[in-house]
């Protein structure tokens, strides 16, 4: 179901929004979408797959433990 | 033509950021019922910091945060001091989402994904940040009313179940527990308000920003106090502090006569409202970041994709109810310095000496 969700959120914006950009020729929108689109697409499809994806508050927590 | 907003719809909209999450989650209750003598504080504590903002705003006319940035600091500096407050925003708009889905995972939606639910809040988020500037501020204006009128209607409502000893006895706890809660408060709502400065660059000539700070501290603060007293003369310290949604715990047991009860409904769609807000301006205030910092012309074209980096992070952030309440009670206050003070103050402190040698020269 989840993943569901997320294919189809990612399908609308892809149709929607990317290809539209794409078509006014934006170099550098286009490629700071495409990554974006790519970065987030594989992090919440690992989560709706239940896959455990690192917490960045993790990191946050560590960096603040380590220097108190 | 220019995108713009007025003073009134800013004050508004500072009025929602401050009520964004902090009135549903509650912060800063380690006086328990002394908690509105922290809050008291934190409102005194905030009006330099805010003063600060506004004097940096007013030292640049019609400039946003990361203009000013890169006028002081120049290209290369300029744009780390740019990806650092990024993130600030980036990760807050994903800590806001992430409370939202909590509480309504907790009080009304347990089975839904979460996924469903946030991606479904950021999609009118970016709605809201794709639209004319001037949308958000009516937008503003229109919920910060809505808002104001159920705060109040609430608390009419709960006169019949205050009781004045769950404010007793006061003074109970050390001045250290007080200005403890204190700087949480001062934390989380109030300093936050850094996430108005990019926004800057939308505000209409000649505005007064330390005005709007102040009237905007001045009408949050109000409102603040109301919620707080509230809810520790409705429900009191000890069922605030084991209950995470406070303002809904005291909604849920407002009864007027034998037919008006269950209102706590109106606290949800309260917060919906201001998470909207919050994240939208969240939202605007990164995606200006990212075209400052990838040099790209028009912020809304690449809205959608800083928006899903919020979704994203507002995903993976936390796992559970308890590693936010441990979040928010141990490390945010840490976290939240060097964003909301230290970044600023040094910002400030170099458009000063700027300006000042500026003047000498000429």
């Amino acid at each position: 179901m989840k993943i569901v969700i997320v294919l189809i959120l990612y399908f609308f914006i892809v149709v929607f929004d990317f290809i539209p950009l794409v078509k006014k020729r934006m170099k550098k929108e286009k490629w700071f979408y495409l990554s974006t689109l790519i970065i987030t697409f594989i992090v919440i499809m690992l989560d709706s797959m239940s896959i455990y994806v690192p917490s960045p508050a993790l990191l946050i927590k560590f960096i603040i433990d380590s220097v108190l | 033509m220019k995108e713009m907003i007025s003073s009134k719809q800013i004050i508004s909209l500072i009025l929602l950021f401050v009520f964004g999450t902090s009135v549903v989650i509650g912060v800063g209750f380690d006086a328990h019922q002394d908690s509105w003598m922290s809050l008291l504080i934190a409102t005194i504590f905030s009006v330099p910091l805010l003063l600060m903002y506004a004097r940096l705003l007013m030292l640049y006319p019609g400039k946003g945060l990361f203009d000013i940035i890169e006028m002081l600091f120049g290209k290369k500096a300029g744009k780390v001091l740019i990806a650092i407050m990024i993130w600030y925003y980036l990760f807050l708009g994903g800590l806001v989402l992430q409370n939202f889905f909590q509480f309504i995972s907790v009080t009304t939606l347990p089975k839904t994904p979460k996924v469903l639910i946030m991606a479904l809040m950021m999609l009118v988020v970016i709605y809201l940040g794709r639209s004319n500037i001037s949308v958000l501020g009516k937008w503003g204006i229109v919920i910060s009313i809505t808002i104001v009128i159920v705060v109040v209607l609430t608390f009419i409502f709960s006169i019949g179940n205050i009781d004045i000893n769950h404010l007793l006895p006061i003074f109970e706890h050390s001045p250290k527990t007080i200005l403890k809660g204190a700087v949480k408060m001062y934390v989380f709502p109030y300093a936050e308000l850094i996430t108005i400065l990019p926004l800057a660059s939308f505000f209409k000539k000649g505005t007064n920003s330390y005005k709007i700070f102040m009237y905007g501290l001045l009408l949050s603060s109000i409102m603040l106090i109301t919620i707080q007293m509230r809810n520790l003369l409705t429900i009191g310290f000890p069922l605030m502090e084991y209950s995470f949604f406070s303002s809904y715990t005291a909604a849920r047991i407002i009864e007027v006569g034998d037919f008006f009860s269950r209102i706590e409904g109106v606290i949800t769609i309260n917060l919906l409202f201001a998470v909207i807000t919050k994240t939208a301006i969240c939202l605007i205030a990164a995606t200006k970041g990212m075209s400052k910092l990838f040099n790209i012309k028009n912020y809304k074209d690449i809205i959608v994709p800083v928006g899903l980096i919020i979704l994203m992070l507002s995903i993976i952030v936390y796992q559970s109810i308890f590693e936010m309440e441990e979040f928010k009670d141990k490390y945010v206050v840490i976290y939240s310095i060097p964003f909301q003070f230290i970044i600023p103050f040094i910002i400030w402190i170099t458009a000063e000496i700027k300006k000042k040698s500026i003047k000498v020269t000429n």
